[in-house]
C-alpha cells in the first residue's frame, strides 16, 4: 500500500504539489491524470524519491520512505517511463537484468527471469534476448521497458506515460496487453497519463489533479457518472457516456441469441422467423454466416437461400472481451439495433442489443 | 521515357575509380624523367634518371605490365571485392619491386662512383610509391568479405619492405646513408619524439576529460571553456612556443622548485606545455559530445531503477561515451606527433631535429630522414587508436 499524507513539493517561486493526501491499495491500479504542469509526474517521482518532498509523509506498507536509502527503495519499486530509457549498449536480456543484477541475484535465476518476462510480453526469448535496443520497434522497446521494470518482481510499479510516445494502434494493443498482464500480476500501480481514454481503459481508480492539488479520486465509473466539478466535467469531455461504455465489457451485457442453422428445414425457419423480427444464421458447427430479416416473409414465397443476408463477421460481430462502446459503434455502422457476439473461431455465443446498452 | 525494360538493361559497371587514377599515376611515373636522382656528393646538384634508364629492361616491362593490368582490372566490371584481391596483389608486388630495383640501382651506382655519391628517390619514384600505397589502402577499404586476405597481403608487403630494409638492400639509397651517419641519434630522437607527444596527450587527457564533463554538467562553464580552448587552438604553434619561452624562463628563475625539476625557457617544458594546451580541445570537445549522446531517458531510468551515480557513470555513461572520447584522443595524438616536429626549434628534440638540420644544410635527404618517420609515426598512432576504438565500441551502438 502507498500512502501520501499532506505531501507538498515547493520549488523557488512555485508550488508543484500542494498538500496532497491519498492512498493506493495493494494490487490497485491508480492513474494520476491532469493537464501538463499539474504535478502528476512530480507526485510519481516523489514516491521513489527521484524528487524529495518538501514536506509531508510518504509511506509504503506503513514504512516512511525516508527510512530507506534512495537506491534501496528504488530497487524495490518498478519504474517505466515514456522515453523507455533502455541502455543502448546492452542487449534486451542485459537491460532486463539490471535490477536483479543490482540485487545480486544468481546468474541462473536472472536468466530464468528474463525468459519468463519476455514470454509474458509475447516476445520470443530466443529471438529477442540478444537483440540491441536499436533493433526494436517502438512497441517492442516499451514492452522490454516494462519487462525491465518488473524484473525483480517488485510489488509496486511506477509508470510515467509509458505508452505516450507510441502510435495509436500500438498504444492500444499495449494497453490491452498490459491490462491482461496486470490481472495476473496484481501489482500496486501508480500510472501517470494525460490521456483520459487511457486512464478509463486501465484504471481501477483515477486521481485527477489540477495545479498541484487533488480534484477528484474515484473509480472511472463514478467519475464518469458524477464528475466532481466543472473542471472534471470539462476534462473528461462531452462524450463521457461513450467513455463509460468503453469501461463495460460485452460479456456482462450480452444475452443468448436466437439462431437457425443453414441446413434447417425451411418450413421450420419460416415459422420461427414469423415470431421474431430477425434470426442469426449459422453453419452446422455454429459459426455465424448471416442473418434473416422478417420483412422477407412479406415477399412470398419464402426461399431461405435467397433471403439470407450474408455478412463479414469481422464487420458486424463483437467478441465477449470487446467493450460496449465497440458494440455500439458496430451497430451504428451497420444500422442495426443488435450485434452478434462471437468467440475467436466465429462461433455465435450470443448477441448484444442497443436497448441493453441504453440501460447499462 | 525510361521504361521498365530499359532500366533492366542498364547495368551498373563496377569501375574502381581510385585504382584507375592510381594506375594512371603509376603509368605516368613509369615514363617520367626523374625516377631516381644521382648526385656526385651530398649537396651537389642532382641528375635525374628515368625508370627505363635506371633499371633493367625486364624490370621496366614488369612495371608497365603490372600498371596496365591494374588499369584493366579497375574497368573490368568484376565485383569490387574480387578486384580488391587482384589490385592488392599487383600493388604489393609493385611496391616491393620499386624498392628492390631502386636499391639495386643505388648499390650499382655507388660501386661505380664511390661512396660519397648520393642516389635519392626522384619525383617519379615518389609518385610511384604514393600510387602503390593508395592502391593497397583502397583495396583494404573495398575488400568487403575479402578484407582479411587483402589486409594480410598489405601486411606481407610491409614485411617485405622491412626485410629489404633490414637485409641492407636499401643501404645505398641516400636517406639510409643519412640514417647510418646518425644511427644513435635517430633512435634517441625517436624516443624523445614519442615521449613528448604521448606525455602531452596523456596530460591533456587528464585535464580534458574532467573539463568536458564539467562543461556538460555546468551549463554556465560550457561557453567560456570552449571559447578559451578554441582561441588556444588558433594560436600558431611557433607563436605559442615563443610566448612560453619567456614565461617559463621567468618562472624557472623565480622559483627554485620549478628550476629543480628541469623547467627552462627552452627544451621539453615549453614543448610539453604547448602540446598539452593544443591537445585539450579535441579531448574535451569529444568528452562533451560523448557524454551528451547518452539519452537523458536512460539516465532517468537508471536512477529510477536504483543505480547509484557511480554505477550509472561506470555502467552506462562511460561505455557509451568512451569510443567518442578515444576518438578525441586519437585526433589529439596525431596532431601532437605532427606538432612535436616543430618543437625541435625550441630545443625539445624529436624528429624535427633532422628536418631543421637538413633545412640548414640544404640536404633534402636529411629533411626526409626527419619527415618520413614523423609521418609513419602519425599513421601508426592513428591506426592503433582506431583499432582500440573498434575494440571498445559497444555492439549496440554503431
Amino acid at each position: 500500500m502507498i500512502e501520501l499524507v499532506n505531501v507538498t513539493k515547493e520549488y523557488p517561486g512555485t508550488v508543484a504539489v500542494k498538500d496532497l493526501t491519498f492512498e493506493v491499495g495493494d494490487g490497485e491500479f491508480c492513474v494520476l491524470i491532469g493537464p501538463s504542469g499539474c504535478g502528476k509526474s512530480t507526485t510519481l517521482r516523489m514516491i521513489n524519491r527521484l524528487i524529495e518532498a518538501t514536506s509531508g509523509t510518504l509511506l509504503i506498507d506503513g514504512t516512511d520512505i525516508r527510512d530507506y536509502r534512495p537506491e534501496e527503495l528504488r530497487r524495490k519499486i518498478g519504474y517505466a517511463i515514456q522515453s523507455v530509457g533502455l541502455f543502448p549498449h546492452m542487449t534486451v536480456a542485459q537491460n532486463i537484468s539490471v535490477v536483479p543484477g543490482l540485487l545480486k541475484w544468481e546468474t541462473s535465476r536472472i536468466d530464468k527471469r528474463v525468459g519468463e518476462l519476455l514470454d509474458l510480453f509475447g516476445l520470443d526469448p530466443s529471438a529477442y534476448k540478444g537483440k540491441y535496443p536499436r533493433e526494436l520497434s517502438g512497441g517492442e522497446a516499451q514492452r522490454v521497458g516494462v519487462a525491465r521494470a518488473l524484473a525483480a518482481d517488485p510489488s509496486i510499479l511506477l509508470m510515467d506515460e509509458p505508452f505516450g510516445a507510441l502510435d495509436p494502434i500500438t498504444r492500444e494493443s499495449l494497453q490491452n496487453e498490459f491490462s491482461r498482464i496486470q490481472r495476473g500480476l496484481k501489482k500496486t500501480i501508480v500510472f501517470v497519463t494525460h490521456d483520459i481514454d487511457e486512464a478509463i481503459r486501465l484504471a481501477a481508480r483515477i486521481l485527477i489533479m489540477r495545479e498541484g492539488e487533488l480534484v477528484q479520486y474515484d473509480t472511472p465509473e463514478n467519475i464518469l457518472t458524477s464528475p466532481g466539478d466543472k473542471f472534471v466535467l470539462e476534462f473528461i469531455g462531452t462524450d463521457r457516456a461513450l467513455k463509460r461504455l468503453a469501461r463495460l465489457p460485452v460479456q456482462g451485457l450480452m444475452r443468448s441469441a436466437l439462431s437457425v442453422v443453414l441446413s434447417d428445414d425451411p418450413g421450420k425457419v419460416e415459422k420461427s422467423l414469423a415470431e421474431n423480427s430477425y434470426l442469426w444464421v449459422t453453419d452446422n458447427e455454429g459459426r455465424l454466416k448471416g442473418w434473416l430479416d422478417r420483412k422477407v416473409l412479406d415477399k412470398a414465397p419464402f426461399n431461405m437461400e435467397d433471403s439470407i443476408v450474408r455478412i463479414r463477421v469481422a464487420d458486424f460481430a463483437v467478441s465477449p472481451d470487446s467493450t460496449a462502446k465497440e458494440a455500439l459503434s458496430k451497430m451504428v455502422l451497420a444500422g442495426t439495433s443488435s450485434a452478434p457476439v462471437v468467440d475467436n473461431t466465429d462461433l455465435l455465443v450470443g448477441e448484444i442489443r442497443l436497448a441493453d446498452l441504453l440501460e447499462a | 521515357m525510361l521504361t521498365a525494360q530499359s532500366t533492366k538493361q542498364f547495368k551498373f559497371i563496377n569501375i574502381d575509380r581510385v585504382a584507375l587514377i592510381a594506375a594512371a599515376a603509376g603509368l605516368l611515373s613509369t615514363f617520367a624523367a626523374g625516377f631516381v636522382t644521382f648526385k656526385p656528393n651530398r649537396i651537389a646538384a642532382g641528375e635525374a634518371f628515368s625508370l627505363a634508364a635506371s633499371v633493367p629492361l625486364q624490370g621496366f616491362l614488369a612495371f608497365l605490365a603490372l600498371w596496365i593490368l591494374v588499369a584493366l582490372l579497375s574497368i573490368s566490371g568484376i565485383r569490387l571485392e574480387k578486384q580488391a584481391v587482384f589490385t592488392s596483389i599487383c600493388g604489393g608486388s609493385l611496391l616491393l619491386l620499386t624498392f628492390f630495383l631502386a636499391g639495386q640501382y643505388a648499390t650499382a651506382a655507388t660501386l661505380e662512383h664511390g661512396s660519397i655519391s648520393r642516389i635519392s628517390p626522384g619525383t617519379g619514384m615518389w609518385i610511384m610509391v604514393f600510387a602503390e600505397v593508395v592502391l593497397l589502402l583502397n583495396a583494404v577499404q573495398r575488400g568487403g568479405e575479402r578484407t582479411r586476405f587483402v589486409t594480410a597481403l598489405s601486411a606481407a608487403t610491409v614485411a617485405g619492405f622491412v626485410f629489404l630494409l633490414l637485409t641492407g638492400h636499401l643501404n645505398d639509397i641516400s636517406i639510409m646513408k643519412e640514417y647510418f651517419n646518425r644511427q644513435d641519434r635517430f633512435f634517441s630522437e625517436f624516443k624523445v619524439h614519442l615521449l613528448l607527444a604521448t606525455s602531452s596527450v596523456g596530460a591533456a587527457t587528464l585535464l580534458g576529460i574532467p573539463l568536458g564533463i564539467l562543461a556538460l554538467k555546468k551549463k554556465s562553464l560550457d561557453a567560456p571553456t570552449f571559447f578559451t580552448l578554441n582561441i588556444l587552438q588558433t594560436i600558431p604553434s611557433l607563436a605559442l612556443f615563443g610566448i612560453l619561452i619567456p614565461l617559463l624562463a621567468y618562472l624557472s628563475a623565480r622559483y627554485s622548485l620549478i628550476r629543480e625539476i628541469g623547467v627552462q625557457g627552452i627544451g621539453w617544458a615549453p614543448a610539453v606545455t604547448a602540446l598539452t594546451l593544443y591537445s585539450i580541445l579535441p579531448i574535451a570537445r569529444n568528452t562533451y559530445a560523448g557524454f551528451a549522446t547518452v539519452d537523458p531517458g536512460a539516465l532517468d531510468a537508471g536512477l529510477g531503477m536504483g543505480m547509484t551515480r557511480t554505477q550509472l557513470l561506470m555502467k552506462v555513461e562511460i561505455p557509451i561515451a568512451s569510443p567518442v572520447i578515444l576518438n578525441g584522443i586519437r585526433i589529439a595524438l596525431v596532431q601532437a606527433i605532427g606538432l612535436t616536429a616543430v618543437a625541435a626549434l625550441i630545443g625539445a628534440g624529436g624528429f624535427g631535429v633532422f628536418i631543421f638540420q637538413g633545412l640548414g644544410q640544404a640536404a633534402v635527404d636529411l629533411i626526409l630522414l626527419g619527415a618520413i618517420p614523423t609521418i609513419l609515426l602519425a599513421v601508426a598512432a592513428d591506426g592503433i587508436t582506431n583499432w582500440c576504438i573498434a575494440v571498445i565500441q559497444p555492439r549496440g551502438i554503431r
